[in-house]
């Protein structure tokens, strides 16, 4: 049987989980910008009584309350991402389901690391101060793109350069965690471009706009590979009986 | 498909270029447009009201200098308020210092460095300006407006690279047509300015910015002996030092407030002086005026405020008082000057002059001579504009119409604009005959003064505005033009390359058949590329995009380099088959993280830009730890630079000729043996050609800022890895690839030397090193000293070859004068640094000549090539410090040994201490109470301030360097 076996129980779970994991990111990404929103009038208020003069408390505290926003999105994603992705594991004869957890829990860290620094690399802040915007920022990313095909993959060499080198997916699950993968990367990479501008919102500072710009990207392409997945869901499933 | 022939493929690409040349210029010709300016020097007809049958020529200028002073008496009607002038120039003094801004006064410690000056502007002796100086905003276009009253074209700055004389009609050739005998001390520029006006002149040079007491004293000295003296009109008096103390340490430089208190010295002994001499031999009036400010780096050129604060005092008017709280607000343009110094000092204003005269100078006037004096620079001004359109129709409306019926103030004036001025003007001057006509029957009221007043301001002041925005109106058919020929020359230099592309694909697919599967991946990097171009082209359109350009930059070059590591995956072998392989995939990804490293913490060196330049960065760092830090820092650069390509060649004792000796040798030998010192596959063209950028890095190392050594460095570092990056992947990497690589490093490295796209942040400072380095080289090259033009290119010719040199090189070269002496003391100085050797100076000077003598002529064919490009680059540069483009200055060869050593001056301590962001929580708790209308609202709006927590990280607060360290001056010698 190649790749991942798809009997019709377990692909209508696929279908069930994802939708639900969605639309919960959907409703997490809702309440965060509702506590952004309220932050913001808050702020506000507190402008027009206050006469703040200093843009940079606005700001700072803006960035806390966004900072919460992520935790929460975080956590509330985290044992999703990981639990979902460890049903499609590769060889699940071989690789207990737990170990699959295991493997994704272990990733969180060394995925974040990674985008860590690709994000210093590309010009991220660095600094004490900036420090738990750049950690709550990478282990949302590597939620977004380590952890998936940790769960999956493990540590063969070759499939993570099958997915993110040469971007050449195979199977429905190679689909699931390459593009949303890349969508979030991308998402980032085009979330960055207000930072730099003057507009002096308190959105522009690192990491919210890339935040959202790695969200953003993240559903789109998390609904692309849906539709590339469902027909050769179809495909497959004949194949299966 | 036809294959091209030689030849039509050169003269293609040779009309491409040449069409790009001609709209390039064309473009720049329209960008910059060179003002129409009247020719001719304003004479007595100018106290005649404007004919307008221009019929104006009266002939009668070659009359005797006296003759035509008593002319210009008579027909002014005003009597001379003064017959004597100082000028006091003080170059790069910001209003702000003296009047304070938008109603406060100025800085304490500035208020008490210049008592004398504050306490004329109390008692009302004195009035000060803000006189809004015009872009661009350097030393010689600013002085050409206060003596002429015109604004010249922004490429003024271009154009007057080797200052000439100025042919414009202008206040110092009125003076001397009316005989006066001017002196001046200062700023050579005036002197070049005004050839054989003067009498009696010591011109100091701009140029060695890091001297600021020599370059004043050279002023000072002959003070007392001018101000005792009376066969003198015109007293200039230039003085650079404060400009200078600017460019060295900013406007919150500790040697600011010193050089405030000398110029208040200054001003202390000139204004004595005046006042003995009152009453008795006539009166003097003192001007104290600053051609421009400056940013609080203290660098100039832009429009800032900051740049365009220029001050205008007058000192010595009679019978004046104003107060003080007045005198902060005071506004005025740097061009009024001229026509209030031409009516106080009765001469005719000059032709080109668009200022207003400065009204309030002119109180001490009658009423009937003040409004003479309005209607005289009307009538300028209607001169000025009935040139300028051709149409200015006032025929028609003549004066009748006005005089028979009751004139009226309230006359609305907005039509058409030609009419809207002469609407204007007739308006004026009928309320001025009038008011003569009723003065004369002694029924003249207030009322009509102040409405004839009125109505010549509001003549003068829309006239003035229009002809100053005409100075910057741009001919759109000019522009257009030059844009389609540039877009023509890009069709056709595109279409030439898709062609011989055709071709050249033939040959890659032959390469590449047997690895198809690569083909398909490789071409993210490409893409990306290209699109950086779009991105470019896009982010151009928006201006807050163009002032962050370096996080573009940087953000472009790193993706690359990102895509780059992505591709290095790719190409890895899929089994580890071969251990040479692996060893080679090894280096490249090393290679990549070291690109990558190297170029975060050039990014990290400077905070370019405009809305973050507060952000801590590696060089405020720097700057603040002190000393230490810097050298340390720079030693290890250097040292680093050196071992790495002259290892073979001098060892620990090196003296300053060898450094660039085998700098040249190593030049030529490396780009001879490129190919078999690197594991280079000999189809890449590119690379060997790359390698000279390369080794002329570390000679640029010599001409930057100790703060930038580092920077260099790993500018360096990255330019090398890049190559050997792509000469191991082998083919896999397109050439254009590589190139815009390159390209990226090098903007990317641009904006890291602390570089951007303002005038401002040119540092003059830096340039002073350039000059003298510069000219090491050119003499290297070409061993002829007297040509200096040809090895000027000489030396550009190293650095154009490389396309990361092309940034760093304008980054580098803002001054590219040549000075011999310079050399010598910038190399002592290394070596000491170094601690390695201190050689005499002596020794250097004559060795080095035996050495350039034995080389000769190096690569004269590369001279000719890109003398152009070196050209237009020098020409940017050289006018930026108004230097001379003439020979050498010759200054006395020795001096130099026994000054001290330079290096500490660009450590000088920053007094000012980094932003504080995390910390405002604290200050704006205090406002809560005043507050009255909503006493019960902080509660409810508190909750939310303690909730966050205090900022646990607060800033470290940079080491102030407990140790000031001494200042040493680089004092010149007086030149003669």
């Amino acid at each position: 049987m190649p790749n991942v076996g798809l009997d019709n129980n377990l692909y209508e779970n696929i279908v069930e989980t994802i939708v639900r994991s969605v639309r919960n990111e959907l409703e997490n990404f809702k309440n965060q910008i509702k506590a952004e929103m309220t932050e913001n009038m808050k702020l506000r208020h507190m402008i027009a009584m206050d006469d703040i003069r200093n843009p940079k408390k606005v700001k700072l505290e803006s960035i806390e309350g966004d900072d919460d926003g992520i935790n929460q999105l975080e956590v509330t994603m985290c044992p999703l991402v990981i639990l979902f992705y460890s049903c499609f594991r590769k060889n699940p004869e071989k690789c207990s389901y737990l170990k699959a957890v295991i493997r994704g829990v272990l990733a969180l860290p060394i995925g974040a690391l990674v985008n860590a620094l690709g994000a210093i690399a590309l010009g991220a802040p660095v600094g004490i101060q900036y420090f738990p915007k750049t950690v709550n920022w990478s282990l949302l990313m590597s939620l977004f793109t380590f952890v998936p095909a940790a769960s999956v993959f493990g540590s063969s060499w070759e499939d993570w350069r099958r997915i993110f080198a040469h971007t050449k997916p195979n199977a429905s699950v190679d689909y699931m965690i390459c593009l949303p993968a890349h969508g979030a990367v991308i998402g980032a990479w085009f979330g960055a471009w207000p930072m730099p501008l003057d507009w002096e919102r308190p959105w522009q500072e690192w990491p919210i706009c890339v935040s959202y710009g790695a969200m953003a990207g993240y559903l789109i392409t998390m609904v692309l590979s849906f539709v590339l997945v469902l027909p050769r869901g179809r495909q497959q499933h004949p194949k299966a009986d | 498909m036809s294959q091209m022939t030689c030849k039509s493929l050169t003269i293609i690409t040779l009309a491409g270029v040449i069409i790009q040349m001609i709209g390039l210029s064309l473009f720049v010709w329209g960008f910059f447009p060179v003002k129409p300016a009247l020719t001719g020097v304003s004479g007595p007809e100018s106290y005649r009201a404007p004919a307008f049958d221009s019929d104006e020529n009266y002939g009668n200028i070659s009359l005797p200098p006296h003759q035509l002073r008593s002319l210009y008496q008579d027909l002014s009607g005003i009597p001379p308020s003064f017959d004597r002038l100082i000028l006091l120039v003080i170059d790069g003094l910001p209003a702000e210092f003296v009047l304070g801004k938008d109603g406060n006064p100025p800085r304490k410690a500035f208020m008490e460095a210049m008592p004398y000056t504050q306490s004329l502007l109390a008692n009302g002796m004195a009035i000060g300006y803000h006189a809004k100086a015009a872009p661009p905003t350097v030393t010689m276009p600013r002085l050409k407006a206060m003596v002429s009253g015109a604004i010249g074209g922004f490429l003024d700055v271009a154009f007057n690279f080797n200052t000439q004389a100025m042919a414009d009609d202008n206040l110092l050739g009125q003076f001397s047509s009316i005989g006066w005998k001017m002196v001046m001390h200062g700023d050579d520029t005036w002197l070049k300015l005004f050839p054989g006006l003067f009498t009696r002149h010591d011109g100091v040079s701009s140029f060695f910015v890091k001297d600021t007491i020599q370059v004043d004293q050279n002023v000072s000295r002959h003070l007392v002996d001018e101000l005792s003296r009376d066969d003198w009109n015109l007293l200039i008096l230039h003085y650079l030092g404060l400009d200078h103390v600017g460019h060295i340490g900013g406007r919150s430089s500790l040697l600011m407030a010193p050089k405030l208190a000398e110029m208040d010295e200054v001003v202390k002994m000139i204004h004595t002086s005046i006042l003995t001499r009152e009453n008795d031999q006539g009166w003097t009036l003192l001007v104290v005026v600053s051609d421009h400010g400056m940013t609080e780096n203290g660098n100039h050129g832009g429009s800032s405020f900051e740049e365009a604060d220029s001050l205008a005092l007058f000192v010595g008017l009679r019978g004046h008082v104003s107060d003080y709280k007045s005198a902060t607000q005071n506004t005025a343009q740097q061009v009024d000057i001229a026509p209030t110094l031409a009516l106080l000092l009765g001469v005719p204003i000059p032709k080109n002059n668009v200022g207003v005269l400065i009204a309030e100078t002119f109180d001490q006037l009658k009423d009937d001579h003040q409004l003479r004096a309005l209607e005289l620079n009307s009538w300028q001004l209607f001169r000025l504009l009935d040139a300028q359109i051709s149409c200015l129709s006032c025929a028609n409306i003549s004066l009748n119409d006005f005089s028979d019926g009751q004139p009226s103030v309230t006359t609305e004036c907005n039509d058409s604009l030609e009419k809207m001025f002469c609407c204007l003007y007739m308006n004026a001057a009928v309320l001025h005959s009038t008011w003569k006509s009723k003065k004369v029957s002694q029924s003249s009221s207030w009322e009509d003064y102040n409405s004839t007043v009125i109505a010549y301001h509001k003549f003068l002041k829309t006239a003035s505005e229009w002809l100053s925005s005409r100075a910057t109106d741009k001919p759109v058919d000019l522009l257009a033009f030059g844009v389609t020929a540039m877009l023509l020359s890009c069709l056709v230099l595109l279409s030439l390359t898709l062609h011989m592309g055709r071709e050249i694909n033939l040959i890659e697919k032959l390469h590449h058949y047997h690895s198809n599967n690569d083909m398909q991946m490789c071409f993210l990097d490409e893409i990306f590329v290209l699109g950086v171009i779009l991105i470019l082209v896009i982010s151009m359109a928006s201006s807050s995009m163009v002032e962050e350009e370096h996080y573009i930059w940087h953000f472009m070059s790193s993706t690359l380099f990102l895509i780059l590591l992505r591709k290095t995956v790719q190409l890895l072998p899929a089994q580890n088959s071969l251990s040479k392989g692996t060893k080679n995939f090894k280096f490249q990804m090393c290679s990549v993280f070291v690109l990558l490293i190297s170029g975060r913490i050039l990014r990290g060196c400077h905070q370019g830009g405009v809305n973050w330049t507060h952000l801590p960065d590696i060089s405020k760092w720097l700057e603040n730890s002190g000393g230490v830090h810097v050298k340390t820092v720079q030693l290890v650069s250097v040292k680093y630079q050196e071992n790495a390509f002259a290892r073979s060649s001098y060892g620990a004792t090196i003296s300053a000729q060898m450094i660039y000796a085998v700098l040249g040798s190593t030049t030529v030998g490396t780009a001879v043996l490129s190919p078999w010192f690197m594991p280079i596959q000999i189809s890449k063209v590119g690379s060997s050609r790359d390698i000279y950028s390369s080794i002329s890095v570390p000679s640029d190392l010599l001409l930057q800022q100790p703060i930038n050594a580092m920077p260099i460095l790993l500018l360096l570092v990255q330019i090398l890895t890049s190559l050997l990056h792509f000469s191991y992947s082998g083919l896999h990497h397109k050439e254009w690839v590589e190139i815009s690589t390159l390209y990226f490093l090098g903007m990317a490295g641009h904006f890291a030397l602390g570089n951007s796209n303002s005038l401002a942040t040119i540092d003059v400072a830096g340039a002073f090193i350039v000059r003298g380095a510069l000219h090491q080289e050119c003499q290297f090259r070409t061993s002829s000293p007297d040509n200096a033009g040809l090895s000027l290119s000489g030396s550009a010719d190293l650095k154009f070859n490389s396309i990361d040199s092309i940034h760093n090189c304008i980054a580098v070269n803002e001054e590219s004068f040549i000075c011999l002496e310079c050399i010598f003391s910038e190399y002592i100085e290394l070596l000491q640094k170094n601690q390695e050797l201190v050689v005499p100076a002596a020794f250097h000077r004559i060795s080095f000549k035996n050495m350039a003598a034995l080389k000769h002529c190096f690569l004269l064919s590369m001279i000719v090539a890109f003398s152009l490009s070196s050209f237009q680059m020098s020409m940017a540069a050289r006018n930026l410090l108004q230097a001379p483009a003439g020979p050498l200055p010759t200054l006395p060869p020795m001096p130099k040994v026994a000054l001290p050593p330079m290096p500490s001056i660009p450590t000088l301590p920053q007094a000012t201490l980094p932003p504080l962001p995390t910390l405002p929580n604290q200050p704006t708790l205090p406002k809560l109470p005043t507050l009255p209308p909503m006493p019960a609202a902080p509660k409810v709006t508190l909750p939310p301030l303690p909730s966050n927590p205090i900022p646990t990280t607060i800033p470290s607060i940079p080491n102030i360097p407990s140790t000031i360290p001494t200042i040493p001056f680089l004092s010149p010698p007086p030149s003669t």
